[in-house]
This record gives C-alpha cells, structure tokens and sequence, in this order.
C-alpha cells in the first residue's frame, strides 16, 4: 500500500469518529478545522513511524488541536486537564431529540461526568481504544487511565441503578 | 475482598484490560463469590450500553470543501515528485551533453540514422572478405583520414567490393548503405569514401549540434535555455519571499497560538514572513476555498488581477454577446478562485501572469459544449483546467432554437504582487 491509499484509507475510516470526537471538546465550525489540520499534519507524518497506530495518533493531534483552541480562549483557567468546567457536548444536545430514554439518561449521565472522565468514557466505550491507546491519547499514565474509567464507571453505576441498590461501593 | 468496589483492577479486570496473575486471580473470586460476580457483570453491562449509547451518536461528515481539499493532499504531494523528476531528467540531460561534448561524439547525436548505415556493413565486409584490402577499410568513427587512406580509398576496386558484400551475409547491410554512385550520392556531412564508413563531419558542425542540443533540450530548455534555469528559480524565490513579507503583516481571526511557526504552507522558504498572527488556524482557513485567514504566507487574495474579454473575443452565430459577457463576468469569483487554489497548492507558482483562450459552443438551453482551452500562456494546467470545467458548468443565454454559436473568450491573468 502506497502512501495515497494508506491516507485515503485513515481519512475513510477516522473522518467521522475524529469529528465526532472533536465535536465533543470545541464548537462545530472549529471541529471540522481541526479535523481537517490533524489530516495534513497526518500527511507530512512519515508513514513508517505511525503505520498501525494511526487511530491513537489522530486522536492525540485532535484532542491537542481542541485544547490549543481552550487555552487560547481561555477556556483553561490553568495547565491541568482536570479543571477543565464541564462543557455540554454538541453531540449530547443532538441526542437530546431522540426518543430512548435509556440512552438519553446515560447520555446525560456522561454530560455530568467532569470533562477528563467524560473524555476516557468516550476513548474507552465509543471508540474502542484499549488503556495503553488512551494512555498515548491522552498522555496520562495508563494505570491514571485506569482509576479514571473506574471512577467514570463507579459514578456512572451510582446514577444509573436503582436508588434502592446503591449501598455497595459507590466512592465517587 | 470486599473492597473490590473500589479498585480500579477489578474495573480494568471487568473491562477485559487486566492480564497475568492478577486477572486469574479475579477469575477464581468470580468462581468463588456471588457478589463479585453480579459487579462485574454489571460492570460489563454498563460498559456494553455505554458502548452502544455512544456508538450511535451522529457520525457527522467533514464539510464538502475540507473533504475535497484533503483528497487533493496527495496529488500535491504527487506535483512535487514530478516536479523532482522533471528536475532530476533535466540534470541528466544536461550531463549527458557534457559527456557527449567531453567525448567529441557529437555527430551520434546530430545524424544518429547514418552511423550505422556507414558501421555494419564496414564490419561485416571485414570479417567476411579478409580479400578486401585492409587499407581500403578505413577504421569507424575515425573523422579525418588520412591522405594515404583516401588515396588507398579512392583506388579500391568499389564495384567489386560492393558486389562482394551483396552475396555474403553482409550484403544485406550494403542494402542498407546504398553504394555511393553520381545518382545515389551520400549526404554531404558522410564521407564521399564508397566503403570508408566513417562519418565525416565537419568539427564546426559537431560544435554547432553541441550548442544546439545542450541549451534546447530537457528542463534548460523548458526554463528557456542557458541561464534561464537559475534566472527563473530565483524570481520564484524571490517571489515567495515577496509574499511572506506580505504575510507577516496580516492578522487572522481565530489563531491557536499566536506565537507558533508557520505550519506547512508558506514560511518554510525563507525565514521571514514565518509567523503571522494566528498561523496555525489560518492555515487551516487558508487551504479552504474561503480563505478565512490570510496570515502564514498564504497570501492576498486579491493579488492577481483577471480580465476577461478583449480584442481576441470571438462569436460565431447569433447571440446576445453583451449577456454572455455577463454570464462570464459573473463567474470572475470563481476563476479567480482557480488561480487561488493553486497558488494555495504551491507557493512557488505564486506569480503566474498570463492568458487562457477558451472556446466553447452554446446549445440548446444556454449549455456549454465542448468546453476546451484554447491556447494558454499560464503554463499552468491545474488553473487552465479548473478555467474551462468553469466555463463548461455556466448556463448562457440561448441562442435562436436550431442553431449553436460557437464563442472563443480569453481570461487575462495578471498577479498584482
């Protein structure tokens, strides 16, 4: 595979899941730009250095692009990634209109969760990547990976059961 | 282990990211505890309906003008290669005629065809007519002979040898090099020595090829011969230079970090002009077709001036030409954002000044037909292409039912930088 099908093939299988998770950080108007900047940088990449692990790599350039754009609007009040405010996503008000409850519900679940939660939650279950692909995402450890989802997770259980099954271990 | 609910492991073991010792170990728990088992099973179960929730949210496409820019990356990518290849064919041929000229062999490449013709057959009678006087067999390729050897020459017996040569093998080539006689003269650069086979030639006319071939051959010639080369490069530079000074004065809209270096696009040939305001966005906006951001050395968009119609407009048939000038000038935005796009593409043909003709025929409905171009002065196929897929989408006025009018229309492109 030449380099032309190798990137028209990433642009095919990561457009839409790049956009949609940039969606998820930064208003529409700048998500398509920044997808569009992390397929260029894509371009200039030598194809041997990031052959086979293009998704966690496109997916780090995003998610920098979006928090370059947080800084600069100051959106970031300092340097850590978890005080970041909560930020209601696009995509969440999208899903707002349909009709599953359920879905809604955990919809809005995640809308509640801090952003560097709701970010792992959306790596982990949305776009399938294992602990060590979030860990190069995002740049965190991956044991911190891990004590992130499970605390997502742990949160996402307390809200979801039934209040009258949420006495076992619910620390977050 | 009743603190399993608070240990990411059990999470990670859950999710099936925990291998080795540890999730064999919470393997056995599941066996051995029911209350273990229904957490991760719930565990599981969330995570599965987190999947499937998040999983169908909208998968949104990239806006119709990013998709095509970033389909046209490789093609740009491609340019370059060829533009290498161009330069690196245009250096071998230039150390070709080096070569040709070191080695005084002009002639092989002035009268390639008659070599030959002179060669075999000499080679041939040699060996197969060791009869035939050595002296009356001048060695190839020798350019002056000697006046023993001419003279030798000018005695041999030539009809015989000739009649020699036919019935051997070699016969067949002195088929090929006809024999020299009054009616069948051999052209005046080749020796007038019947079988000498040499190729004479005149040392003036060897030098003359060798200036010839050198300067109108490969990319010397495409850059317009001798110094044309060096000469246009460095107004290409000079130009991107020009435009990147342009570039550190503009201001973008919606930077990331004002302080970055320019990004791909524009900067990168000389260091000024690097580092506009906003660079890293507006080389975003700037491959658009909108040009958000003008920043990073992408340049002015007003920078060429078009001009369209002229002296050298032509109607044939019958039509409103002032409303097919309308029509034309109407669409000026978008030729001038063919000139955009590939000044976009490549900083080094900023500066393109010329002219595109293009001619075309108005149907049935105002249609264009057979939309082609002309003649161009732009040297540039991208825009000229992008020009006449232009002409060939607009809708004219029609012409009078039953009759087509054939219109030739140059476009002038003048960059104002």
């Amino acid at each position: 595979m030449n380099k032309n099908q190798w990137f028209a093939e990433i642009l095919r299988t990561y457009e839409k899941r790049l956009l949609r998770f940039a969606l998820s950080k930064v208003p529409k108007d700048l998500a398509h730009e920044i997808v569009q900047e992390t397929f260029l940088r894509l371009w200039r990449e030598s194809l041997n250095r990031i052959e086979g692990r293009e998704g966690p790599w496109l997916f780090r350039v995003t998610r920098n692009l979006c928090l370059d754009w947080l800084k600069g609007e100051g959106k970031r009040k300092s340097s850590r990634v978890d005080d970041l405010p909560l930020v209601a996503s696009e995509a969440l008000v999208l899903n707002k209109m349909l009709q599953a409850e359920e879905e809604e519900r955990i919809l809005q679940m995640i809308g509640h969760l801090d952003e560097i939660h709701q970010e792992v939650i959306r790596l982990k279950f949305q776009e399938d990547f294992s602990y060590k692909e979030i860990s190069e995402i995002t740049g965190h450890s991956v044991s911190y990976v891990g004590v992130l989802i499970h605390e997502a997770i742990v949160s996402l259980r307390k809200s979801l059961l039934p209040k009258g099954k949420k006495a076992q271990g619910d620390s977050v | 282990m009743k603190n399993y609910f608070e240990d990411p492991k059990v999470t990670a073991f859950a999710l099936g990211e925990l291998r080795g010792p540890e999730a064999e170990e919470l393997k056995r728990l599941m066996e051995d505890d029911d209350e273990f088992k229904n957490y991760v099973t719930q565990i599981r179960t969330l995570g599965k309906s987190l999947s499937e929730t998040l999983k169908k949210e909208e998968l949104v496409p990239l806006k119709l003008s990013f998709r095509e820019k970033l389909h046209e990356v490789p093609n740009r990518k491609k340019f370059f290669n060829s533009t290498w290849i161009l330069f690196s064919s245009g250096i071998a041929v230039a150390g070709l005629a080096f070569v040709i000229t070191t080695q005084n062999l002009p002639h092989i490449l002035e009268h390639p065809k008659t070599t030959p013709e002179f060669e075999i057959p000499v080679d041939k009678i040699v060996k197969e007519n060791p009869e035939v006087p050595l002296e009356s067999t001048p060695p190839p390729k020798v350019v002056k002979m000697e006046d023993k050897t001419r003279e030798a020459v000018s005695k041999s017996p030539k009809k015989e040898v000739a009649e020699k040569a036919k019935n051997s093998k070699a016969g067949q080539a002195s088929e090929v090099r006809p024999i020299p006689d009054s009616k069948n003269k051999p052209k005046k650069f080749t020796s007038s020595v019947a079988k000498g086979g040499a190729v004479k030639q005149g040392e003036t006319m060897g030098a003359n090829a060798q200036s010839k071939d050198v300067t109108k051959t490969g990319l010397l010639a495409a850059f317009g011969g001798g110094g044309g080369m060096r000469k246009n490069l460095d107004k290409a530079y000079n130009g991107s230079g020009e435009l990147l000074g342009m570039a550190e004065k503009a201001n973008g809209s919606a930077g990331f970090n004002e302080n970055r270096a320019g990004d791909d696009i524009g900067g990168k040939f000389k260091n000024t002009g690097a580092g506009g305001k906003g660079t890293a966005t507006q080389g975003i906006a700037g491959i658009g077709t909108k040009g958000r951001g003008i920043g990073d050395g992408l340049g002015d968009k007003n920078s060429v001036a078009i001009e369209p119609g002229g002296a050298e407009e032509e109607f044939t048939g019958t039509i409103d030409r002032e409303a097919v000038r309308r029509v034309i000038r109407a669409g000026l935005r978008e030729i001038r954002s063919c000139y955009e796009k590939e000044a976009i593409k490549n900083i080094r043909l900023r500066r393109i000044d010329g002219k595109v003709v293009v001619t075309w025929t108005i149907g049935e409905h105002g249609r264009s037909l057979k939309t082609k171009v002309d003649s161009s002065t732009l040297k540039n196929k991208s825009i000229e292409n992008c020009v006449r897929d232009r002409f060939s989408l607009w809708i004219f006025p029609e012409p009078p039912s039953g009759i087509t009018v054939d219109v030739k229309y140059p476009i002038y492109f003048r960059s104002e930088n």
